[in-house]
């Protein structure tokens, strides 16, 4: 992994709530074009960790990187599904899809003072939204005027996700994007997240860099962390800070990061090849009984191993 | 069982019911305050109350006015000014408050505070510090509506989710197009139903102004005819006030319908 190629890095991270120590001493890095899942028990952080990368919360100590970049807040750069309130209700599918092309290309002095070439506009970012709901399965005219409360989740959330990939942003992140689901529909937007590894070896091959996007997606479950990423994160609070000098848990850390295999969409993922992966996950991040040293799971990024105590 | 469904005829059926029954009841009181004196006006017949909305809609040979269209224009202007500067006001208060918290700091604890005042009980106030001219109507109204209207708006900026707001900034918005894009759209159903619900309130305070101190308007000819108990003049100016209140209510309910055809008032987000 050279520098260049990194996308996303956190470095020395930790985070408070006021008395309440959550993440301690993160240390993580991302390659560009890369699917990243972040796991862990409840409450252990990771979307912490997410809102660290999308700007919404800022770290105690430590800084986060994207692109190089310290981060400082929202930026167009960086998309967000949410499991809910994913889709603004007054806007038509369509037009929840062209809002950001709208916001990203214009301001309002144009749309009020240009209304012809707004108009032209418009209607070219309509044509690309069109385009792009058709990718994921929702191209459908019915469906391009439906609003967001006449469809089903599973259609909901397709339409968030076009909404952050027309953006054409350098990181995509999921916050439980199919947490609230059910099986079939999970499965269903599974394949789409996965076609995304499809269309970013696309782009790589074609040298189109701008439309490699980097993906980090927080879910609790293992397996399906596994099936879509290509590197697999453990967060947990579940590390042996005692051993370490600690009297209380400073907070959950990084205990695990291994590349995982990488499936095709088209592909009916064979859940057995990854059993030993997850049992390892388990052991790593879950198993509050099970509390290791947090570096013996670290593979793909060696210099995470927690400062002296009160480094943070 | 709460909240069982009923059709749509037998919710015009029991509505109808309930209105003539009101108009059955006030018959046979009229009837039979009639039988004692045959010239009462308190509880007019229907050929009385007849008689007084000719002579509200005719040209008044001592005033030279048609009463009903004068005290319309005048009492219809000062809502007009009154409620507008003050939904107007509300409107950007409310939204600053909602959207910014210095500014919510600064004003909604006075605001708060002015809201549980009883309107009606300043407007003798506000009549001695700003005269009797349009200004003290404007002010009446405002005085009731402005701080309840302002601190709504502010609580439906409160509902629009905070994801939605970040992830308006992750698309490329400005503050401008936060607030003008998102926040004003998805708060515009309540605003309207907001305003629908202050439209009554609103003419309350006017209607007690106009009691107060005015030489035309609905509340000036309520007093006037109120005193001489001649109700066959009072009746049909609460009538047309009840209509006017009807008719904007339904205007806004149905602004909100065809403005805003994704509201679930129900549910909330997507």
């Amino acid at each position: 992994m050279t520098e260049r190629s990194i996308m996303v890095s956190m470095q020395h991270v930790h985070k408070r709530f006021g008395p309440k120590h959550v993440l301690f001493d993160v240390n993580l890095r991302f390659e560009r074009g890369g699917f990243v899942s972040l796991v862990g028990p409840s409450g252990c952080g990771k979307s912490t960790l997410l809102y660290m990368i999308l700007g919404t919360l800022k770290p105690t100590a430590g800084v986060v990187l994207v692109g190089g970049a310290l981060v400082q807040g929202l930026s167009r750069n960086r998309g967000i599904v949410y499991q809910h309130y994913s889709l603004f209700p007054h806007l038509t599918v369509l037009e929840n899809v062209a809002f950001g092309r709208m916001l990203d290309a214009t301001s309002i002095p144009f749309r009020v003072l240009r209304p012809f070439a707004w108009r032209a506009l418009r209607k070219r970012h309509l044509d690309e939204a069109r385009d792009l709901l058709t990718h994921v399965g929702l191209g459908d005219p019915q469906t391009l005027q439906c609003y967001p409360h006449q469809l089903s989740g599973g259609m909901r959330q397709r339409v968030a996700i076009a909404q952050a990939m027309i953006m054409k942003p350098s990181v995509l992140l999921l916050d439980e994007p199919f947490g609230a689901l059910d099986q079939a529909t999970r499965e269903s937007l599974q394949r789409m997240i996965l076609q995304l590894h499809a269309d970013n070896e696309r782009a790589r091959a074609e040298g189109r860099q701008d439309d490699i996007v980097t993906v980090v997606l927080v879910t609790h479950e293992i397996d399906e962390a596994i099936l879509l990423a290509d590197k697999v994160v453990g967060v947990s609070q579940y590390w042996n800070w005692r051993e370490q000098g600690y009297d209380r848990c400073p907070g959950a850390t990084v205990v695990y990061s291994k590349p995982a295999p990488i499936f095709k969409p088209d592909h009916e993922a064979q859940h057995s090849a990854f059993v030993e992966q997850r049992q390892e996950i388990i052991r790593a991040a879950m198993d509050e009984t099970v509390l290791q040293p947090p570096e013996m799971y670290r593979t793909f990024w060696k210099g995470d191993a927690p400062t002296a105590r009160g480094a943070a | 069982m709460i909240r069982a469904p009923i059709s749509d005829r037998q919710r015009i059926a029991l509505g109808v019911a309930a209105v003539a029954a009101i108009l059955v009841a006030y018959t046979v009181v009229a009837h039979v305050r009639h039988l004692d004196n045959a010239a009462d006006r308190i509880v007019p017949t229907w050929t009385q109350l007849w008689a007084g909305i000719v002579r509200i809609t005719t040209l008044d040979p001592d005033d030279h006015v048609r009463y009903i269209v004068a005290d319309s224009s005048a009492t219809g202007l000062r809502f007009l000014l009154g409620f507008g500067i003050s939904v107007i006001a509300s409107f950007v208060i409310g939204v600053a408050m909602g959207c910014f918290r210095r500014v919510r700091a600064l004003l909604l604890p006075a605001l708060s505070a002015l809201a549980r005042i009883p309107p009606t009980a300043v407007t003798a106030v506000i009549m001695a510090m700003v005269g009797t001219g349009m200004t003290f109507f404007q002010f009446a109204i405002a005085f009731g509506v402005f701080p309840i209207l302002a601190e709504s708006i502010c609580l439906a900026v409160d509902d629009v989710p905070d994801e939605l707001i970040q992830k308006s900034y992750t698309l490329g918005a400005s503050q401008g197009e936060v607030i003008g894009n998102v926040i004003v759209p998805q708060i515009l159903p309540k605003v309207l139903d907001a305003i629908r619900l202050q439209i009554g309130p609103a003419l309350v305070y006017l209607i007690s102004a106009e009691l107060l101190a005015a030489d035309m308007g609905f509340g000036y000819r309520i007093r006037r005819f109120g005193r001489l108990a001649q109700m066959d003049i009072v009746f049909p100016y609460l009538a047309a006030l009840a209509v006017f209140g009807l008719v904007v209510t339904a205007a806004f309910a149905w602004i909100r319908v065809k403005r805003c055809p994704w509201y679930q008032p129900t549910k909330e987000g997507a």
